[in-house]
């Protein structure tokens, strides 16, 4: 069962980028975009955790073996998320530029340069 | 845009996400078994944040002091996006006021229901101070600048739940809210440099360190925690009033 969280992370991801590739609409996009992202917090989490151990405080110094999960993976988990939520907003604007210009926000339906 | 282009495109992609994630597989395949990730720094690590930093949190700990120089660049990478963001939608409305504007054409300006007031009445506030609790006990418990600083930008959108656009702009103007986050980057910055005035290396922990446990310990760990707090806070709530202004009328 080692094996399971992994598998989610790369089933996440793949989903993501096929709903990237597949979808018609930018703000679709911008979602699938945000679902493959989510899969690094699936991977870091998997990569931190350890059986038996609780969350990664200590009151005072543990004399002996550590028993809390990684919390490297978490801190990076947790810029990830906030980050994440920046970089799609910048996207949302930049998908409504494009529906401004182009009148239109699937990117097959764009007026061409010319100006038709 | 005929069908049989957007099909090719589904099976393209499918294809390449496929291959992506047998390729992903193959990566992780080379990771420790799940659960059983052994740091070679653990203990020692637990230890030093203790000891050396009297911090209880490991997660602030390694953000705020083993890690503080790469959280000043993700705390700017999203300062940059929501300018980015801003500069985006302010130049594409060819805004030059602040001013609030009645809502666009073919909005319908609804009155919140008296419930939702009311709920928002007493959620504003203590959703806010929940979240100063949640930044200032960063490196306690749980939490810290940026889970605080979406806590209390949320207790601020609640604020337009409640009341609508004209009294959220009122409660939070775009000035003091934009000094809110200008300080919380500044001051993330001078506290890094302050230590080179005090003669130690770029952020160093150089306040004093209190007690591991109290409000106030752990030395710049804490103080960082709240400069974070501080511009995620504002920008979110910035984010927000760009977003709403999208429904008001252009000019």
């Amino acid at each position: 069962m080692t094996i399971v969280p992994y598998a989610v992370a790369a089933a996440v991801f793949a989903l993501g980028i096929y709903g990237t590739i597949a979808s018609r609409t930018l703000v679709y996009q911008i979602l699938c975009v945000s679902v493959a992202q989510s899969s690094t917090y699936i991977l870091l989490l998997s990569i931190g955790f350890r059986n038996g151990a609780g969350p990664p405080i200590f009151l005072s110094a543990p004399a002996s073996r550590v028993l809390g999960v990684d919390p490297v993976a978490q801190a990076l988990a947790l810029t990830d998320v906030v980050v994440s939520a920046a970089t799609t907003a910048l996207l949302l604007a930049l998908a409504l530029r494009v529906h401004e210009s182009g009148g239109s926000s699937e990117p097959a339906r764009q007026r061409s340069e010319s100006g038709e | 845009m005929s069908a049989s282009a957007g099909n090719g495109r589904r099976i393209a992609g499918a294809v390449l996400a496929v291959a992506l994630c047998a390729l992903a597989c193959v990566a992780f395949a080379g990771l420790p078994h799940f659960g059983e990730s052994r740091g070679p720094y653990e203990q020692r690590r637990a230890i030093e944040a203790v000891r050396a930093r009297q911090a209880t949190n490991l997660d602030a700990f390694v953000n705020f002091d083993y890690r503080g120089f790469d959280t000043l660049g993700e705390e700017y990478i999203f300062l940059v996006a929501i300018g980015g963001f801003s500069l985006l939608l302010a130049e594409r409305r060819g805004e030059i006021s602040d001013a609030p504007r009645p809502p666009a054409d073919g909005r319908a300006s609804v009155a919140p229901d008296p419930v939702i007031r009311a709920f928002a009445l007493a959620f504003v506030p203590a959703c806010i101070l929940y979240g100063f609790y949640v930044v200032l006990h960063g490196q306690l418990t749980p939490g810290g600048g940026f889970q605080g600083g979406v806590a209390i930008a949320t207790g601020a959108l609640a604020a337009w739940l409640g009341g609508g656009y004209r009294r959220f702009v009122r409660v939070f103007p775009k000035t003091p809210v934009e000094g809110f986050e200008t300080l919380g980057a500044l001051g993330y910055v001078a506290l890094g440099a302050g230590a080179l005035l005090a003669g130690g290396t770029f952020m160093q922990n150089v306040l004093p360190l209190g007690k591991a446990g109290a409000l106030f310990s752990a030395g710049t760990i804490d103080a960082l925690n709240g400069f974070v707090g501080m511009a995620i806070s504002g920008g979110f709530v910035v984010l927000f009033v760009e977003f709403l202004k999208e429904t008001r009328a252009s000019r």
